[in-house]
This record gives structure tokens, sequence and C-alpha cells, in this order.
């Protein structure tokens, strides 16, 4: 089966040193009234830190061909001032521009580093519901000023998680918010990608001194 | 070939004889007998001399890594000019080793404490106990003993998990990282520096306090709910507004661009909105599409509309009281629950039914030559409308016209 993200990461070096421990939790249909996510860092001897995002999620009206949807999760640190910045950027952009805006900022260093995390759940009538929690290994060493070798003004994390929606075929990848003006195309992929509304989480967050 | 070979055995086994001779004669040299030097009383003869030295330690704020902490020290005993010569040059690990540490290994002066650190600190009193060689009393260079009364200088290096601490002078915090647990604000050096006569029992106290300075990430909680749907694939009226469906993220610590959104099953905040229909009336009273409608109601979970309130219409009545399109009138209505207008409602009726009081009403019309109203002309009627949907007479009414004596109204000023 195709899967763009496993494509991506395949032919990409994962730094042995940044290994992600990651605890994956899967609950599904969590009922109406389901606790909120929540982000929680933990300090560790070495300096990083896991960001752990329990995600709920309620998504409905999807393409009747979605099959299957994933939560991959990225996560970076580095001054709270510049992932406000990226975040500001991020989310006044839509559709493909979004996504090109939100790798870039986000997906592409997380990768880099392996700190990263994907989720997958069951889609189905165009439909889900439920929570999960990922825990990301993010290191501090980005949150060290290069010139002065002490840490940084402003500490902060750069979390997020966008939505791939893949079909019974295993094709599919990044859903991206479509344009109002624009409807869907001809193409069957671009139907089961396009929504109408933000395809992710993005969270900005101050790291404290522990 | 063979010459050469068996000039070399030769050779090798004249350099094992040479030095084992030097390691003899060092032998001999570093020892009482050797050290002692003629007419002088051999220093230390009578038994060892102890060196208690009791440091107070409290340290906090240590590298998260460090689990272990300890004290390395050594002693060695010299002039008091020397000792006040040199005790400037111990500034750092590389001159602590070299001024005390190489001379107490070789007179095995030196002792370790160690201590655990838990919870990134430690607080207690170190002892520590060292053994002064009695060589240490006599100068190596003349065997002759240290004069005047020679002192003990006692320094303690700080060990963080088995790595000398670094006197970290930079006033900003490090990012903790793998590898620079050691770094320590205040010096990690303890010196005490005492009389020591042989085969006397001497004792020192001192204090080693310091701390570490690092940015350790901490805790952060955050929370944030997610509400995604409306593939723009299905029909334009599944399509969900976007404001409804903004990913909620939001951070306890930094708000995000999304807004929390009802868990499933839950109906939508019931706010009373501003709602622009697209539609008009037809012929008959009926809603007919487009024309521009603004009703202030809420919608209920299921999209309908809930609690009438005031509706604006743009309509006009007609000479016997029905509503013609198109004019401006203001018409106090409602709408129930299945979009209709309720029944009584303040001001109007279906054309022709109804029993109605006098209400205010503005019209834009004017009347004709015959006493008709024609459109459109501004004109402001203080008026009902009859059972049978003509206008009632009299009322409170400022008319820019007469009557006839036929009840019409005439043309010209009153």
């Amino acid at each position: 089966m195709h899967d763009p993200f496993r494509s991506l990461c395949g032919n990409a070096r994962r730094p042995s040193a940044a290994a992600v421990v990651a605890i994956l939790s899967f609950i599904p249909m969590l009922p109406a009234a389901a606790a909120p996510a929540t982000v929680t860092t933990a300090a560790l001897p070495d300096g990083s830190f896991l960001v752990t995002l329990t995600l709920t999620a309620q998504l409905q009206a999807l393409s009747p061909a979605a099959a299957k949807g994933a939560w991959l999760c990225s996560a970076k640190a580095t001054s709270k001032r510049s992932n406000d910045a990226d975040r500001a950027r991020i989310t006044a952009l839509t559709g493909r521009a979004a996504l090109d805006a939100y790798q870039s900022a986000l997906i592409y260093p997380a990768h880099y580093l392996g700190q990263q995390a994907t989720v997958d759940f069951p889609i189905a009538n165009g439909q889900y519901a439920g929570s999960q929690t990922i825990t990301i290994k993010v290191t501090g060493r980005d949150l060290t000023d290069r010139n002065t070798g002490r840490v940084i003004d402003d500490p902060g994390v750069l979390v997020g998680c966008w939505l791939q929606l893949y079909d019974a075929t295993g094709k599919g990848g990044f859903a991206y918010q479509a344009g109002a003006a624009k409807p869907a195309g001809a193409n069957p992929e671009d139907a089961l990608l396009k929504i109408a509304s933000v395809p992710y989480v993005l969270l900005s967050a101050a790291v404290p001194n522990g | 070939m063979a010459s050469r070979d068996a000039t070399r055995v030769t050779s090798s086994g004249r350099s094992r004889r040479l030095t084992a001779l030097i390691a003899l004669a060092l032998a001999l040299g570093s020892s009482q007998w050797a050290a002692r030097p003629s007419g002088a009383a051999p220093a230390g003869l009578n038994g060892p001399t102890v060196v208690n030295l009791t440091i107070d330690v409290d340290m906090q704020d240590l590298h998260p890594a460090v689990s272990q902490g300890a004290l390395n020290c050594g002693a060695v005993v010299q002039t008091p000019d020397w000792i006040a010569a040199h005790r400037a040059d111990l500034i750092d690990y590389d001159s602590f080793v070299k001024w005390v540490i190489y001379a107490a290994h070789y007179l095995g002066q030196e002792s370790k404490a160690t201590f655990p650190v838990t919870g990134r600190r430690y607080a207690g009193t170190l002892h520590v106990s060292l053994t002064l060689s009695p060589s240490a009393f006599v100068d190596p260079a003349t065997r002759a003993a240290w004069s005047p009364a020679p002192q003990a200088l006692i320094a303690c290096w700080l060990m963080l998990n088995d790595r000398p601490a670094i006197w970290d002078r930079n006033g900003a915090a490090l990012v903790a990282s793998a590898t620079n647990f050691a770094s320590v604000t205040a010096s990690p050096l303890v010196v005490a520096i005492v009389p020591a006569a042989p085969s006397a029992a001497v004792s020192a106290a001192t204090r080693l306090h310091t701390q570490g300075h690092f940015f350790v990430p901490g805790r952060v909680a955050l929370s944030a709910n997610v509400q995604i749907g409306g593939s723009s694939s299905a029909s334009p009226g599944s399509a969900m507004p976007r404001t409804a469906l903004a990913a909620p993220a939001q951070l306890t610590a930094a708000p995000t661009h999304a807004r929390k959104a009802p868990g499933p099953g839950q109906t939508a905040t019931p706010a009373p909105t501003p709602i622009v229909l697209q539609t008009q009336f037809d012929a008959g009273g009926g809603f007919v599409a487009p024309v521009a409608l603004t009703a202030n109601t809420t919608l209920a979970g299921g999209g309908s509309f809930v609690a009438p309130t005031a509706t604006v219409l743009q309509t006009p009545l007609n000479g016997t009281g029905g509503f013609v399109t198109p004019l401006s009138a203001v018409i106090e209505t409602q709408l129930n629950g299945a979009g209709n207008f309720a029944t009584p409602p303040a001001n109007t009726a279906p054309p022709g039914s109804g029993s109605l009081a006098p209400v205010a009403a503005v019209i834009q019309t004017q009347l004709n030559g015959a006493g008709r109203f024609v459109a459109p002309l501004s004109l402001s009627l203080d008026t009902a409308l009859s059972s049978s949907g003509g206008f009632v007479l009299p009322t409170a009414t400022t008319l820019q016209a007469t009557l006839t004596a036929g009840g019409n109204f005439a043309t010209g000023s009153p």
C-alpha cells in the first residue's frame, strides 16, 4: 500500500541519538465529554524532554472514500517567539500553502531530529471520534544560543499534528483545507484529501526551567 | 644481519639492567633511611601523621544527571613560604593535580569522600582523613627536614559523577545536556592549611557551598480539542461553516488559533445571531427566493429556527392593505418553528384576514389623484388595518392630504 509519509521517512536519515521514546496509546471512541487534549513535557537528565500530546478529535463529513486516518505529530524546541511567528504564519494560510509552510517550519526539522510520531485511526462513514496519546522526545539542544552557549531568552516548543487521510487501498496523504471557491476536482485523491476545515493542530508553548 | 640482532639483544639487556638499577636507587632514595640527611634526625619515625578534615558541604540545583559527588583530597607538606607562594597557583583542576595530587599520590597522601546526590542537591558534613608520610616532612633535595615548621596543605576538588567539577563563572544558565553535568557556579576547590608536625594528629574544618546553574526543560501542560469535518468533495450543502470547524487547539500557556468545539452529540451554542435569508414573498404571501430578508433568530442543534424574534421584511402594502412587492415596509412579525409567520403577529397578517389593533407603520408610498396609494413615495401614517385588511380611520396620523366625502383621499394639501 502506498503511504507517502512512510516513503518520506524511508529515504531520510534518522539520527540514532534522537531516538524517539514514544508511548502511544489508542483509545477509540471516547464519549462526547472526552477530556481535552493535553501536552506535558517532563525533564530528562540529558536535557531533553518528553512532549506528550493527548489528542481528542472528532472528525465528520469526510469523504466516503476515507478508510483510515493518521496524525503525523512533530515537535521542535526553539524560542517561543520564533514558534509563535511560525504558527501565526501557518494559520494565516490555507490549503497547500499552509501545508508547505507547516512542513518547512515543523515537519522537516522534526523529522531530521527524529522528533515525530504517527498514530493511525479508523474512519467509518466519513466519521471518527477518539483520542490518542503521543509522546515525542525533544532535544533541548536547540534551546542553546549558538553565540553564547547559554540558554535562549524564551525557550519554547512547537508541537503539531497534521491529519492524513487514506482510502481503502492505502492511497492518500496529507489532508488540506480547500478554499470555498474551489470545489473538489475530478481527481479522486484530491476529493479525499480536501476538507473544509483546518486539518491540523499546532501548539506553541513555553518550556519552563524544571 | 645476525650480528645486528645480537647487538640489539645485548643493548636491550643492558637497558633492562640499567632500568632496574635506577628503580632501585629511586626506591632507596624515597625510603626514610635514604632520606635521612647526615646529622639530622629522621622525620616521622615515631609514627604517621594523621590529618582530619571536616567539610561542610551544601550543593543545590546541580545537573539532573548527577547522582554521585565526591571530594578528591590530597595533602602536601611544605614550608610556609612555599605554600604561600603556591596557594594562588591552584586555579583549576590541572593546577590542583600538578601541585597537590602528584606529590600526594606519590606519598600515599590521598583520600576520597563520596556522597550521594538526590533531587539535584546534597547537604551534609564530610570527613576526610589523610595519613602523611614521614617522607613528606623531608626536603627531598637536601634530605633535611622542612624548616621552619612545615605546614600541610590539604586540597580537595569536587567530583561529580567521577568527573572534575568545572567552575562556570558565566552568569547565564547552561542548557542541561548529557555532557555538561559537572558545572558549578563556585570554585570546586577546598583548601585547608594547617601546621604539620611529625607523629601528630591535625584537624581542620572548611566548607564547600556551591550550586549549579542549568536550564532544565521542565513540565508543560496544555489542552486542546480538535473538530474537523466537511470534505470538500461532499455536496455543497453538507459542508460545514469554517467557523464551526476551526480546529480547536487551545493552550493554557499560549492560546492557539482554534476555538473549543462542543463534543460529539452536543448541540451548538444557541447564541442568537443575525441570519440573513435571501428570499422574498410571492403573491400568496409565501417565501420565494431570492430577496433580502433579515431575521433575528437562532438555530437549534438540528439547524431549525428557534424562538421567533423581530424580523424586517422588505415588502409594501397595496391599496387594500395586502402585501405587494417591492416596497419598503417595517413589519413586526415573528417566525414560527416551521419558518412561517406566527399568528397573530404584532402588526400584520396575511392580506384581508385577521383582527388587528392600530399600530405604527411606516409605508413608503403616495396617493394618486383618486386617493389611491401609488408607489413609491414616503408617507408616515399612524393607522391600523381593519379586519378586512383596509386602513382603519381615524388614528393619530399626520397625512399630507384631505379626505373626500366618500372617504377617499383628496389630492393636494389639506
